[in-house]
Parts: structure tokens; sequence; C-alpha cells
């Protein structure tokens, strides 16, 4: 019984240490929740009203609707690819509405999460390199979308699969 | 003991980096810049020396059995606090480094301070010990960072404005850089240059 109470001692002194860092961990959650969450928010506005240049945002089914002045000038849309060196990368992309052409004209691209390699593939970051700007203006028809020397889309340099994947990712969406 | 040969040996003679070769991990992911090196060396320093401090405060009370799990449950503890502290605080830096907050757990400085430092010496030596060690790591994460953002991007201190609050501080030293620098193999490169040239010194000095 001697060697039970032991035992015993030497298992409650960790559970109970647990419990309390579970417990002091869960208050900080707690209490950093609202700001972290808000944080996150600011981010993503802050990316929206950027992306479109301060027009007026609604949310819509798939994204968001963009209206200057009143009138809808364009929309926004996520997409996700899965084709990139390491994991998925997600896009948020503002396009013009569907002109008598049926060719949508791109507004501005941005990257909401990538697991790309830092240093090179993370070049697809507004904030890393002006590599994905290229888009501004781009249409379906209107652009060789293959990759440079052959297309009219820069490749970065070191992160081919990165580059062709938001390439490809772009072009599929103003294709449909 | 005192605090003079515990500076010594965490800055120089047995720099957890350089001469250790303990926190590899994060050391060699996040070196490739400036802004970078700084916010996780920075989070590390914080997460060791409050880990040193608590580690020492209940050393009386831990068993053989269950020291090791007891140490890896602080400092899980506080490397969460940390991560929560900076999406709470430095929430764009957080969108940069925080893939590699979580993986200071692993970085066995902290392990390897509180097993042979802190469970067996009082507070305030621990948390002196934990300081020093983190300010080693720190510099040398410092400088590894300088020297792979300027050989391996041409730039230095990019970035380094989403933790310090104030508009854009970049330098554009050159238009590009050696790739392979900026590359994993990079980093594994410049640590080991840096270890040569701590071993050239520590010879001409002897």
């Amino acid at each position: 019984m001697a060697i039970n109470k032991t035992l015993f001692r030497k298992i409650l002194k960790p559970t109970l240490l647990a419990l309390s860092c579970a417990f002091f961990l869960a208050f900080t959650h707690q209490i950093t929740k609202k700001t972290i969450e808000s944080n996150q928010r600011q981010y993503e506005e802050r990316l929206l009203r950027e992306m479109v240049n301060g027009a007026e945002l609604e949310k819509s089914s798939s994204g968001y609707n963009v209206f200057r002045e009143g009138t809808q000038i364009g929309t926004i849309e996520q997409l996700t690819t899965s084709h990139g060196y390491n994991g998925k990368i997600d896009l948020l992309i503002a396009l013009t509405l569907t002109s008598l052409t049926g060719d949508r004209e791109v507004i501005s691209v941005r990257v909401t999460h990538h697991e790309e390699t830092p240093g090179i593939g993370d070049k697809i970051e507004p904030e890393v390199s002006n590599w994905i700007h290229q888009f501004v203006g781009k249409s379906a028809h209107h652009t060789n979308w293959t990759l440079s020397p052959e297309g009219d889309i820069d490749i970065i340099s070191g992160a081919t699969i990165t580059s062709r994947a938001v390439t490809n990712a772009i072009a599929e969406t103003l294709a449909e | 003991m005192t605090a003079i040969s515990l500076a010594k040996d965490g800055l120089w003679k047995n720099n957890p980096a350089l001469v250790q070769l303990l926190g590899l991990c994060p050391l060699l992911a996040t070196s490739n810049s400036f802004a970078t090196s700084l916010g996780l060396g920075l989070t590390t320093l914080v997460v060791l020396t409050l880990s040193n401090f608590t580690i020492s405060l209940m050393r009386g009370l831990l068993d053989d059995e269950t020291r090791l799990p007891v140490q890896i449950l602080v400092i899980a503890t506080f490397v969460t606090l940390a991560d929560l502290s900076l999406q709470y605080w430095f929430f764009d830096m957080h969108q940069r480094i925080g893939l590699f907050v979580a993986l200071i757990v692993t970085n066995c400085t902290l392990l390897g301070r509180a097993e042979a430092f802190a469970s067996k010496n009082p507070i305030i030596l621990s948390t002196f010990d934990g300081l020093m060690m983190g300010t080693g790591f720190l510099l040398v994460l410092l400088l590894m960072g300088t020297i792979r953002e300027i050989a391996g991007n041409g730039t230095l201190f990019a970035n380094l404005h989403l933790l310090t609050g104030t508009p854009d501080m970049t330098i554009q030293i050159a238009d590009s850089g050696f790739l392979l620098v900026a590359l994993p193999p990079g980093a594994f490169l410049t640590l080991g240059c840096l270890i040569a040239a701590k071993n050239v010194i520590d010879g001409a000095l002897r």
C-alpha cells in the first residue's frame, strides 16, 4: 500500500499542474479572444478595402459585391489551389463585371494564406514582392496565360511551381 | 557560480546556438531575414526566461520520474501564452512567424536549460541564466538574419515595421541576391561559417 501511495502522489502532482496550466491558458484565451478576433477582422477588411481601392463592399453568396457610387462594378471571389509547392494557397480575386464580350478583367489579386517556402515562394505576397500586381488588368481572352518567356506572365525565379499554381488558379476563374 | 560566469557562458563560451548546437530547427527556419529573426529571437528569450524562473520555483516539488513531462508542460504553456500575446499585440508579425512560434516548444535550448540548470539552481540565478542563454540565441539569430537577408535578398530590415509599428524601413542594398543563401541549405552553410569563425577567434585568444 505504501508504494501505491507514493505512486498516487507522483501521478497527482503533474495532473494538478496540467490542470492549472490548462485553466491559466483558457483564462488567457478568454481575455485575448475578442481583440485577436477583431485584429483578424481588421486585417481582412484592410485587405479587401485595399483590393478595390476603397469602393463599398457587400457580402454575397460567393464572396463580395463591389459598388462604386451605388452601381456594382465588380465582385470579389475566394479561390483555393492545391497545386502549390506545399499545402493549399488561398487567394482573393477582385474582377470587373461581365462585359459584352464576356471578358472579365482582374482588378486585383491577394494571397490570404499559403505555406510556400519562406524567402522563395512567398514572393506571391504583395508585402514581399510586386509579382502579384502583374495580374491587374489581365483578362481571359486578351492575355496569353502561359508563363514567360512564351506567355505574358512573369515567373518567380526558383518558384516555378508556385507561380504556375497561382497563375492557373486565376486563369481558371477568369475562364468560368 | 557567479552572474559574470553565467553571462559569459550564455553569450559566448557555451552559446546555445554556436556551441551547444541546440534549437537548430527554429534557428535555421526563421533566420532568412532580420525582422523574423528579431521576432522569434525575442519570443524565445521571453519564453526561456519565464520557463527557467517557473521551473526553478518548483524544483523542490518535482519527482525524478515526472520531471521531464512537467518541464515540457511548463514550456508549452509559456509558448502558447507567447503565441496568444503576439496575436494580441503584433497580429501582422504573427502572420509571418506564427508557424515557428509553436515550434519554440521543440527548441531543445529550453528543455536543456530547464533540466541542466533551472531544476538544480536558485530562482534568481536560473532566471538570469535563461536571460543570458536567450540573449546568446537572439544575437546569433540576428547575425544570421542579417547575413542571410543581405546576401540572399539584397535587402535589410524588410518587414521590420510590422514589429516596431513605424514606417517601412527597408534598406535596398542590391537588386537581388544569391538564392542559395535564402534557401534552407544556406542556413546550414551560414551557421557552419559562424561556428568556424567562433572557433578561429577562440583559438587566437588561447
